[in-house]
């Protein structure tokens, strides 16, 4: 893939990705799922395998997200038709006065499927003051 | 049954279906390589570890920092894995070139004469380039906060 090309493949899954969150946060569970892989799994919060329908239920129940930032986006080719994008989330739930954000690195695996891009796998880790082992 | 990886349009992307016998192959194949990694880890052969990294290759460590190929290997030289277990393995297909594969590990290490233990929810995601699978990326998930 040329670099130009591959620029413009990164710009576009970091707008997507941007807007699963903007789904998320608006609670438009069908435009989360929609960009989501029918084979889709996550490592999601708690350290737990999710597929996609664990992640639409967990949604449904999940505390709203009042504020939200991405950041230190990267892409990583896999092959032509597979790239990992990671970068770091900062989200703060609206959550009986508990105002604090949760900070964590992510990765997002996406594949092209029928001439459209699908997130495959997910993973975040939370980001530890402590950079040791 | 052949696992068809392309939902929908299997008609365009015939040389996409594995059946479920390849993919056990595969995933058996490929936990053996994952075991091999902390193998060679343990026993300090670091050109082996480094053999089995994609070019490119990239993590994201369990107290989620970022590090390239050859921050992670440069860490392995200070770095004493003195023991493992690795359980509950999961494989994710992606297509017949790239699948991940998930795991718990717990790991006792040995950093500047200090000794840390702990239980993480990990992903490799391996890629078959040139008839080799390699890992593109890892990432690590602590278990217990």
């Amino acid at each position: 893939m040329l670099a130009k090309e591959l620029k413009a493949l990164e710009e576009k899954l970091i707008a997507k990705e941007r807007a699963i969150l903007a789904a998320q946060k608006r609670g438009d569970l069908d435009a989360v799922a929609g960009a989501l892989a029918d084979g889709f799994h996550e490592i999601g919060k708690g350290a737990k395998f999710y597929s996609k329908a664990d992640v639409i239920k967990a949604l449904q129940d999940a505390t709203e997200i009042a504020d939200y930032s991405l950041e230190q986006f990267r892409l990583l080719p896999v092959h032509a038709r597979c790239v990992i994008i990671t970068y770091i989330s900062t989200v703060r739930r609206s959550s009986r006065g508990n105002n604090e954000a949760a900070r964590a690195y992510r990765s997002s695996t996406w594949i092209e499927q029928g001439g459209s891009w699908r997130m495959i796998f997910h993973q975040g880790t939370p980001i530890s003051l402590s950079p040791t082992l | 049954m052949a696992y068809d990886f392309s939902p929908g349009h299997p008609h365009l992307l015939e040389s996409n279906l594995m059946t479920s016998k390849e993919l056990k192959e595969l995933e058996e194949k490929l936990i053996a390589r994952e075991r091999s990694i902390f193998a060679a880890q343990k026993r300090r052969d670091l050109p082996a570890v480094e053999a089995v990294l994609a070019h490119g290759f990239r993590q994201i460590s369990g107290s989620g920092h970022f590090f390239s190929k050859a921050q992670v290997l440069d860490r392995l030289k200070f770095v004493y894995l003195l023991d493992y277990w690795l359980e509950c393995f999961k494989l994710v297909p992606i297509d017949p070139k790239c699948v991940v594969l998930t795991y718990i590990i717990r790991v006792e290490r040995r950093y500047k004469g200090q000794e840390y233990a702990n239980r993480t929810y990990r992903s490799s995601t391996w890629v078959e380039r040139n008839g080799t699978w390699q890992v593109i990326f890892h990432q690590a998930t602590p278990l217990e906060v």
